[in-house]
C-alpha cells in the first residue's frame, strides 16, 4: 500500500471529528473526553503529516498523544462508572501509567524515539477497562447496544487496543530483519484504525444529547 | 530453520498468548458480571416481596383493628336502639344481620392477608387451618399429607412456603376447575418436597408460557428461586396438573 494511502486512511477520523464538535454543546458531559480524543487525534495526525515531511519522525508528537489518548479514556471510563471504588482504582491507574510513560520516555527510552513499554501497558490496560464495559454493558444494559455510544466506543477501543497491545509486542521483538512480515502487520493497522474510525463515526452520532430540567411548552 | 522464520513463529505464538489472555479475560468478566446481575435480581425480587407482605400486614391490621373494630360498634349501637313497631325491628336484625356477614368477610380477608393461624403455631399449622377454611367453601376438597410441624429455621422461610401454597390452591380454585386436590408435603435428605395434584382440566404448559407467567405463577416461581428451590409442572388438557417443588432446607 502506497504511503499515500496510508496518510489519508489515517484521517478517516475526521466525521467523528466533526460530529462531535457540532453536537459538542447538546451532548452529555460525560461524553466529553470522547470529543476532546478525537479532535487529539486529527490534530496529531496533521502534526504527524508535517513533522514527517520536515524533520523524518513524528516520535515526538506521538509520544505526547498517547500520554493524552491514555489519560482522555481513563477520564472516560471514570466517568460512566457510577462506583467510588471504581473511580478510584480508575485515578490510580490513570496516575500510575502516566509515571510509566514519564520513566518510559525520560528514563529509559527518549522523547524522540518511539518507546514500546508505555505502549505495551497502556494498549493492554485500555484493552482490558474496554472488555470489563463492554460485558458490564452486554450483561447489565437497559438500551439497545447497536445505537447505545458506549457499547460502540467500547467496541472500537477493544478492535483497536487488541491488535495495538499485540503489535506493540511484536515491535518489542523486533521483526527487522522480516520485512515483509513486519509490513504486513502494520498495514493491517491501518486498515483496523479505518474500522475503529468508523465505528466512532456512528458512535458520535449515538451519543445521548442532555436531559432538559424542563420539557419547552409546545 | 531460518531465523527469520523462527522469529515469524514466536511473533505468531506471542500474538496467540495475548488473544488467549484477552479472551480469558473477556470470560471472567463476563461471568462475574452475570453473578452480580443474579444477584441484584435475586435483591429486586427479595424487596418486592418483603414490600407485597409488608403492604399485606398493613392492609389486614387496618381491617382487622380499624374497619372490624368500626362495624362492631355500629352493631353494638344498633343493638341498644329501642323501637316500637315490629317492621322497624326487623330492619335492624337485617341491618345487624349484614355487619356482621361484612364483619365476616372482613376477618376472612385479614386472614388471607395476614394469617394469623401462621403467625402464632407455624407454617404446617398455618397451611392445615387455610385447607379447613377452603373444604368449608365446598369450592374444592383437598387433602394435606404432612411429615413435620416446622420446616425451616426462619420464619421469612416459612412465610414462603405457606404464600406457595396458598398460590398454589388459589390458581387451582381460579383455573383448574377441580374438585379434589391432594398437597403432599415431606422431607428427604435436606430437600423439601412439596407435591400437588387436582383432578381439574390442566392446561397447554407450551401455550401458557409462551403467553407469559401470571402474576400467580410468577409469584411461586419467585419465592422457590428465593429459596434456591426447583419447580417443576406436569399438565396437560383434561388430565389436571401436578406441580413438584423442591426447596434444600439448609
Amino acid at each position: 500500500m502506497p504511503h499515500i494511502w496510508v496518510v489519508i486512511l489515517s484521517f478517516s477520523i475526521l466525521p467523528a471529528a466533526v460530529i462531535c464538535a457540532a453536537r459538542y454543546n447538546t451532548m452529555l458531559r460525560t461524553y466529553y473526553p470522547f470529543a476532546y480524543l478525537t479532535w487529539l487525534s486529527l490534530v496529531n495526525e496533521v502534526i504527524s503529516v508535517f513533522s514527517t515531511a520536515y524533520s523524518g519522525s513524528n516520535a515526538v508528537n506521538n509520544n505526547l498523544y498517547i500520554l493524552a489518548e491514555w489519560l482522555l479514556v481513563v477520564w472516560l471510563m471514570h466517568n460512566w462508572f457510577m462506583k467510588r471504588k471504581r473511580k478510584i482504582f480508575y485515578i490510580i491507574t490513570g496516575a500510575l501509567l502516566a509515571l510509566v510513560w514519564l520513566a518510559d520516555t525520560f528514563f529509559i527510552g527518549s522523547i524522540h524515539r518511539f518507546n514500546s513499554i508505555f505502549r505495551i501497558c497502556y494498549s493492554l490496560a485500555i484493552a482490558f477497562m474496554a472488555i470489563d464495559q463492554f460485558n458490564a454493558l452486554i450483561v447489565m444494559g437497559r438500551h439497545r447496544l447497536a445505537t447505545n455510544a458506549r457499547f460502540l466506543i467500547c467496541c472500537g477501543l477493544i478492535f483497536y487496543f487488541v491488535y495495538k497491545a499485540i503489535l506493540e509486542v511484536l515491535f518489542m521483538l523486533d521483526l527487522s530483519d522480516s520485512a515483509h512480515f513486519q509490513r504486513i502487520i502494520f498495514q493491517a493497522m491501518a486498515y483496523i484504525n479505518v474500522i475503529c474510525n468508523l465505528i466512532y463515526t456512528i458512535a458520535s452520532l449515538c451519543i445521548p444529547t442532555k436531559q432538559r430540567f424542563t420539557l419547552p411548552y409546545l | 530453520m531460518h531465523s527469520d522464520e523462527t522469529k515469524i513463529y514466536i511473533a505468531l505464538l506471542v500474538a496467540i498468548a495475548l488473544i488467549a489472555v484477552f479472551l480469558l479475560f473477556f470470560i471472567i468478566t463476563i461471568v462475574s458480571y452475570q453473578k452480580k446481575y443474579q444477584h441484584l435480581s435475586r435483591q429486586l425480587v427479595l424487596t418486592e416481596i418483603r414490600t407485597l407482605e409488608q403492604e399485606r400486614r398493613h392492609i389486614a391490621a387496618e381491617l382487622h383493628d380499624d374497619f372490624g373494630q368500626i362495624l362492631s360498634v355500629i352493631r353494638l349501637q344498633l343493638g341498644t336502639l329501642r323501637v316500637a313497631g315490629d317492621e322497624d325491628r326487623e330492619v335492624i336484625r337485617h341491618a345487624t344481620g349484614l355487619i356482621n356477614d361484612t364483619l365476616g368477610r372482613v376477618r376472612a380477608m385479614s386472614e388471607t392477608l395476614m394469617p394469623q393461624t401462621f403467625f402464632r403455631k407455624g407454617s404446617v399449622k398455618g397451611i392445615e387451618h387455610y385447607i379447613r377454611e377452603m373444604n368449608r367453601t365446598q369450592l374444592l376438597q383437598i387433602g394435606l399429607f404432612c411429615t413435620e410441624e416446622q420446616f425451616f429455621s426462619s420464619q421469612e422461610k416459612e412465610l414462603h412456603l405457606f404464600r406457595i401454597i396458598q398460590e398454589l390452591i388459589n390458581n387451582t380454585i381460579k383455573h383448574a376447575a377441580a374438585t379434589q386436590m391432594d398437597i403432599t408435603i415431606y422431607q428427604e435428605k435436606n430437600i423439601l418436597h412439596v407435591f400437588t395434584e387436582d383432578n381439574g382440566k390442566g392446561f397447554d404448559q407450551r401455550k401458557v408460557m409462551n403467553a407469559g407467567l401470571g402474576s400467580g405463577l410468577r409469584n411461586i416461581h419467585n419465592r422457590v428461586e428465593l429459596l434456591n428451590g426447583h419447580i417443576f409442572l406436569q399438565t396437560e388438557p383434561g388430565n389436571g396438573t401436578r406441580f413438584e417443588i423442591q426447596l434444600p432446607l439448609l
